[in-house]
């Protein structure tokens, strides 16, 4: 019964990858095998997790996708098991009744992450995705890592964000397992709510698998805060879905720049798209002296910076295509003629937004919002630039830091590209989930327009509890 | 059916797919594995190998040296003669191998791969695959991945310069156990079975025929294949040149490290170790290594037990003959 390919496979061979076998995947036919999840689309009330398996439901890229249970982020997989196991992805093919979606369950997140660069490196055109949090993206680590700079862009890592770290176990959302993992390569990118968490899932393989990027993506959204409270949610159908990412990866295969050197640090560019396992006579995951070493690291750092400028071309496309906001580096509120901006990220910051007016009348000073979404690469040039002409901007961090925060850090490293800064007062709140009520944001403000006004930040850190100064200010 | 020196002559014709360009010690066992591999994969199947770091891995991978896998001087023109080969991290050789199947599954049930199912191997050291990553293999096993493992064990954790192995003899010598201790070797046979492998072998390259043979039944395999490959370390034993196949040879016969095979259901099967009374001793094994010179050591020729170490020789010896005995047990599950 089997019949054999090598009439109608080609062979392609390249400097950089050895060769690859064109027509060794008929893509169409994979196409043709998905049976919609959503056909017509429609608007239903769903959790976060939810939002975030419905699009490996509609790719028909993703047939397969792994994982490993853990709270808040179980629901995903649950999710994607029910369905995958409903029977209404189920097609014939060649006369047998094939499973469509398959969800394959490790015995670890390690596992799960190994699982999956395997399915990744044996087919790049594939979309294969986990879902983790906390002490599981730990536990996957060593193999996050990895894939950080394997150059497997079709990686989805959906991390729910979680606070981290036992003594206390804690289950609740904060994003210090996210931002301990800044430095694993992934392009790491914040949500809030369930059209944004839905939306960005959409776009971002578009980007990761482009192939001057070729970088696995991380998106992510607060544990609880998002993953459990429900909402509604525009869903597009399956056609759409795929018609978009299909025409935003052509993107990719039309760029007239030089391809991303995988691997390699001298030369020539490479005009082939870099061969997977099965379909490529190929070796990944090379071993290097310390002579080689830093030129795979540069190769690395240019094709996560290069996300910078493929994100907004893809959101461009989103944003035609859907008529609703694309990928942004981060969300701008209220920035017109602001005295001074915060600048914070996740759930929480649906509550600063409704109170900018709010903060306006009572402090008599026009308070700006950035909600920041691309956390890695850190856009640090458009944000210096939205930050131009505040006299003072408050950074709020939900994550345990060694010093003034994470995200503190990135702020006053873009600002200092543009040289006389202006102060920046730092602000821990909402740690393990804990509420950040209307009476820590309007202290959040007033603090920060009192740096304005006295020209320098009255603290190295400031830790607020609905409102109160917990006493612990940073010297 | 082919009788195994037959397969193994028609093996020798095969087009090989590990190469000139590796840098494993001269007279490694490894390599020998490696073209066995690499010529019993040239069987009208794409290959996929996923390999754990070991020094398996570092010496066949290492940029910008010539990768040392690759059926000839370019890439073949045909798809079933490529090559795809991919190192990730220590431990997960089995499980990254099971996502390439369950990849390549996947796209055939569903009409997107109509080239013969590829062949897909997973290659680890005994530390990656019975250390740290025995979590991986057995429930690898458990999920019964349509894989072929392959765990190299040398005794020890060579790659890192000849630690203690949880697969080490009693009182082997090593860098982080000096003069070796008590524990016996950790019983990988009797874990693959009881993980649910459809096919569980024990095989050395000193057995070219019955060696070939394993190898081949692995790739044909439909369920979880593991063969562990017992492989005489050149610079972790401490031995003089030329002696790898008698030392594979030896750890055989003794019992230490028996050649075996089962397929599940089926009763297994023990080779070239005779009845106990006909059976090599440990001493002349042991004596032929540095790791061991503290309790044995040639004497004109003849290996002698060093006054007072008699009773560690003797546990080495109890060791070797309780795992005959056990593999007799687990022929017979």
């Amino acid at each position: 019964m089997l019949t054999a390919l090598t009439a109608t496979t080609e062979r392609r061979t390249s400097p950089l990858y050895g060769a690859r076998y064109e027509g060794a995947f008929d893509l169409e036919a994979l196409r043709a095998a998905h049976r919609p999840a959503y056909p017509d689309g429609g608007r239903v009330s769903v959790d976060g997790n939810t939002a975030a398996a419905i699009p490996f439901l509609q790719w028909w890229r993703a047939p397969i996708a792994a994982g490993f249970p853990i709270t808040p982020a179980t629901k995903w997989l649950e999710h994607l098991a029910a369905e995958s196991g409903s029977g209404k992805f189920d097609v014939e093919v060649g006369g047998a009744r094939r499973r469509g979606k398959r969800v394959k369950l490790l015995e670890s997140e390690h596992a799960a992450a190994d699982y999956i660069t395997g399915v990744a490196s044996a087919c790049r055109e594939l979309i294969v995705g986990t879902a983790t949090s906390s002490v599981g993206l730990d536990h996957m680590a060593e193999s996050v890592r990895s894939l950080g700079a394997s150059g497997l862009g079709n990686v989805v890592l959906v991390n729910v964000c979680r606070a981290t770290a036992n003594y206390p176990l804690c289950i609740e959302g904060d994003p210090s397992d996210h931002l301990a993992h800044r430095d694993s390569g992934f392009i790491q990118y914040m949500s809030r709510g369930k059209q944004q968490i839905y939306d960005a899932l959409l776009q971002l393989p578009a980007v990761g698998m482009h192939p001057e990027v070729l970088t696995p993506t991380m998106p992510a959204y607060y544990g609880i805060k998002d993953s459990h409270r429900v909402g509604l949610l525009d869903v597009a159908p399956d056609d759409a879905v795929n018609a978009f990412l299909e025409e935003a990866l052509r993107l990719g295969r039309s760029s007239r720049r030089p391809q991303a050197q995988d691997f390699l640090d001298t030369g020539a560019p490479d005009p082939e798209p870099p061969p997977g396992l099965l379909d490529g006579d190929t070796a990944m995951g090379n071993c290097v002296s310390s002579a080689f070493f830093q030129g795979f690291k540069v190769a690395q750092k240019e094709r996560l910076q290069r996300a910078l400028e493929v994100l907004p071309e893809v959101a461009a496309l989103f944003e035609r295509t859907f008529g609703r906001p694309g990928l942004s580096l981060f969300e701008r509120h209220r920035m017109d003629g602001a005295k001074v901006a915060l600048v914070a990220m996740g759930s929480d910051a649906g509550t600063a937004l409704q109170l900018l007016e709010t903060m306006e009348r009572e402090l008599g000073a026009r308070v700006g919002l950035i909600v920041l979404r691309l956390l890695t690469p850190f856009p640090s040039e458009a944000l210096a630039e939205a930050l131009a002409g505040v006299e003072a901007v408050g950074v709020v961090n939900n994550a345990h830091h060694h010093g003034r925060g994470h995200l503190t850090l990135d702020v006053e490293d873009a600002l200092s590209e543009r040289g006389a800064a202006p102060p920046v007062e730092s602000f821990f709140c909402g740690m393990g989930g804990a509420d950040v009520s209307t009476a820590t944001w309007m202290e959040i403000a007033r603090r920060t327009v009192q740096a304005a006004r006295a020209g320098r930040r009255a603290a190295r850190w400031h830790l607020l509890h609905d409102g109160l100064d917990l006493g612990r200010t940073g010297r | 059916m082919t009788k195994p020196l037959q397969l193994f002559k028609q093996l020798a014709l095969k087009d090989d797919a590990f190469c000139e360009g590796h840098s494993l010690c001269p007279g490694c066992e490894e390599a020998v594995t490696f073209h066995t591999l690499g010529r019993a994969t040239d069987n009208g199947h794409k290959t996929v190998m996923v390999m754990g770091t070991s020094c398996g891995e570092v010496s066949t991978l290492m940029y910008p040296g010539t990768v040392a896998w690759g059926r000839g001087a370019t890439e073949p023109e045909e798809l079933v003669k490529s090559l795809g080969v991919i190192h990730h991290v220590f431990e997960s050789a089995p499980t990254v191998a099971e996502g390439v199947r369950d990849a390549a599954s996947a796209l055939e049930e569903l009409g997107a791969w109509r080239a013969p199912a590829p062949n897909v191997l997973a290659w680890s050291g005994d530390g990656g695959a019975l250390s740290i990553g025995l979590r991986a293999l057995l429930h690898t096993i458990h999920r019964r991945a349509r894989i072929a493992i392959f765990v190299n064990i040398n005794e020890v954790f060579a790659n890192t310069g000849f630690q203690y192995s949880p697969t080490s003899v009693p009182y082997a010598d090593s860098s982080t156990l000096p003069g070796g201790g008590p524990a016996e070797p950790i019983d990988h046979l009797g874990l693959a079975l009881t993980a649910g492998a459809a096919y569980v072998a024990q095989a050395s390259p000193a057995f070219p025929p019955f060696f070939a043979e394993v190898v081949s039944e692995a790739l044909a395999c439909q369920g979880t294949a593991v063969v562990f490959v017992p492989s005489p370390c050149i610079a972790g034993w401490k031995f003089r040149e030329g002696l790898t196949a008698e030392l594979g040879k030896l750890a055989a016969q003794t019992g230490l490290f028996p050649m075996f095979r089962k397929h599940a259901g089926k009763p297994g099967e023990i080779k070239f170790v005779a009845e106990k009374a006909r059976r090599p001793t440990v001493e002349g094994w042991l004596a032929m290594q540095q790791r061991f010179e503290h309790l044995c050591a040639l004497d004109a020729g003849a290996p002698k037990v060093k006054p007072g170490r008699e009773a560690e020789v003797a546990a080495i010896q109890a060791y070797a003959d309780h795992q005959v005995e056990r593999l007799q047990r687990w022929c017979a599950a």
